[in-house]
């Protein structure tokens, strides 16, 4: 079985010029199937994260300033009022852009986020927080130990690490990729021991749902009084249009490299009848002499396997284990590609043994 | 007992208006050591029959017997048979160019059970080569031999696995005179071999070094006169 196998990489050898284009232009496509898809892949965790906002009837903010280096004195009322309503389970925050600034070497010197809300595990989807807060965890790709870090009075020491690809869904940023992040789960107690910077985002990232539009106008007023201007925006109007677009787009790129895919294959196909056509006195004397299905089957997956699989499945696999943000995308490509050999495969043999029984 | 024995063999291609009779209602025998040869026009279904007897082909009715057992239905079973009992030398498809002399050679042992060392396999490989003439070539690919030499190839593969009977068809088809004579002389021989032989073939002076010649005429076996070879061509219209 091996040696037909063998027999069938080389009947593809044979026909290199042919073989190594079709071959080069399915790796190609796949490679960039697998970054579109894992494109796709975050808008996709995007859209659901915004499903949930919609649900809940969430509010976020868009910051304005009145002027250009403005620094805001937030009052602590404000922020003592967006303590409570965490609390109590109606809104959760984040500090995404400004983590110790001033500070380079904090958490190793790698970005750090800092999440706080109870709630915000189950606003955005396939985020596995730890938990009870303070608490921390590490990226999939910070493999480097992270020192004990100092934030908001707590020292935390231990990081539990992140899943591949994990993400975090900002209605104004959209995903926010964590694999190479420190992330920072801080109790809303916390929150009036950061530095203004960070006070001032944890505030304008602020979400608020299923509260009134009083409590709404109370935390836009809070906000202005210290020099923050933020404008609510209901996401269950704001967030479809954006999104719907991000999907189009992705959509329409995806089916245009789909096609060009297919297209290589179908060539591949052509290719391939013809190329069995041309070998049919290997089959016949092979049959002949005892080669059974099994061994015709491994001869001809041999010749499909080397074009269809042994071409994109190198780059995809290092995709693969190169780790997020295309990890997801390559392993889907990956899946599908190996479809698409054993349909080809099932194909070539389906046409070969048609041929036999027709005596040609 | 027959060596191979036939009995009622048909076979039929397509369905409703599509349908083709290749071979109807043929019986056929080999003793051991004897070579019978199948003559008649183009088209009356002497490679459809060799087919059938040798069991690349699966009959629509009829019996083969092997060595007085029936031939087994399955198809791994046929495949180790065919392996074991038979040597094939085709008509058009007789080797592979695109492989070395030594590589066309080896396919019959490459399947065969047990198992046949590489070293073993490409010894007697060699053996087989030099006895039709054709050491020299061992290592050269086959597209770059003539056609008495190609035909020789095949010879070679089909003796390799010291079969029972080698069944050719058409072995001359594509030689000039001299190297067809050649060639029918080396398959005679196979008889030296202990192998019986069953040739398909328009060439009267092929059959007529055979021992005994079935003719046949769209797909059936048709009645010839009594005697040698010789006598046949001439009851059969042949020349």
């Amino acid at each position: 079985m091996l040696r037909d196998l063998a027999g069938g990489v080389r009947m593809a050898l044979r026909r290199w010029p042919m073989m190594l284009s079709l071959a080069a232009m399915i790796a190609l496509a796949c490679v960039v199937l697998a970054f579109l898809l894992a494109d796709v892949l975050r808008q996709l965790t995007a859209l659901r994260g915004a499903q949930e906002m919609r649900d809940r009837e969430a509010v976020v903010f868009t910051p304005y300033y009145e002027r250009l280096a403005t620094t805001t004195t937030l009052p602590d009322s404000t922020v003592a009022d967006l303590v409570a309503t965490i609390r109590d389970g109606h809104a959760y925050t984040a500090v995404i852009k400004n983590v110790r600034l001033d500070t380079s070497d904090f958490a190793g010197g790698r970005p750090a986020v800092i999440l706080v809300g109870a709630e915000l595990e189950e606003m955005v989807p396939g985020l596995d927080v730890c938990e009870p807060a303070p608490c921390a965890m590490r990226g999939a790709e910070v493999t480097q130990p992270v020192g004990p870090v100092r934030f908001a009075g707590y020292t935390l020491s231990r990081f539990e690490e992140l899943p591949s690809a994990a993400t975090y869904f900002d209605a104004n940023l959209g995903t926010v990729p964590l694999d190479e992040r420190v992330v920072l789960n801080m109790p809303p107690e916390s929150l009036p021991r950061l530095n203004p910077v960070e006070r001032e985002e944890a505030m304008a990232r602020a979400v608020l749902f299923d509260v009134t539009d009083a409590e709404i106008a109370a935390h836009v007023d809070g906000n202005a009084t210290g020099g923050l201007y933020l404008v609510p925006r209901n996401v269950a109007v704001d967030q479809p249009q954006r999104l719907t677009g991000f999907m189009v787009v992705s959509a329409m790129y995806i089916a245009g490299m789909a096609a060009f895919l297919g297209l290589v294959l179908l060539a591949f196909a052509a290719s391939a009848g013809e190329a069995l056509r041309r070998e049919r006195a290997v089959f016949a004397i092979r049959r002949a002499y005892g080669a059974g299905r099994g061994h015709t089957a491994a001869r001809i997956g041999g010749f499909v396997g080397l074009v269809v699989l042994a071409a994109p499945l190198p780059p995809l696999v290092g995709l693969w284990l190169i780790g997020s943000p295309v990890s997801s995308g390559a392993m889907w490509v990956l899946a599908l590609v190996v479809v698409i050999f054993g349909c080809l495969w099932v194909w070539a043999v389906k046409q070969h043994s048609g041929r036999e029984l027709r005596g040609r | 007992m027959a060596l191979l024995e036939a009995c009622g063999l048909s076979k039929t291609y397509g369905q409703g208006r599509l349908r083709v009779e290749a071979v109807r209602d043929v019986s056929l025998s080999v003793e051991a050591g004897e070579a019978v040869a199948l003559m008649g026009p183009s088209g009356c279904g002497k490679s459809t029959l060799l087919g059938l007897v040798g069991l690349t082909l699966a009959a629509t009715s009829g019996t083969v017997a092997v060595n007085g057992a029936p031939a087994p239905v399955e198809e791994r079973k046929r495949a180790r048979l065919r392996n074991e009992f038979f040597g094939y030398i085709q008509q058009d498809l007789a080797i592979v160019d695109t492989d070395s002399v030594a590589g066309n050679v080896t396919v019959p042992l490459e399947y065969a059970r047990p198992r046949v060392g590489r070293r073993q396999r490409l010894r007697r490989a060699y053996e087989a080569v030099g006895g039709v003439g054709l050491g020299w070539a061992f290592r050269r690919r086959a597209s770059r031999l003539s056609e008495g030499e190609r035909q020789r190839v095949a010879i070679a593969r089909a003796l390799v696995n010291r079969p029972s009977v080698v069944i050719a068809d058409e072995p001359t088809a594509a030689l000039d005179v001299a190297t067809a004579q050649e060639v029918v002389t080396l398959l005679l021989s196979l008889r030296e071999h202990g192998a019986s032989l069953l040739v398909a073939t328009h060439d009267p002076r092929v059959a007529a070094r055979c021992d005994r010649v079935v003719a046949m005429e769209d797909g059936r076996e048709v009645e010839v006169a009594e005697g040698s070879p010789s006598r046949v061509f001439v009851a059969s219209g042949d020349e």
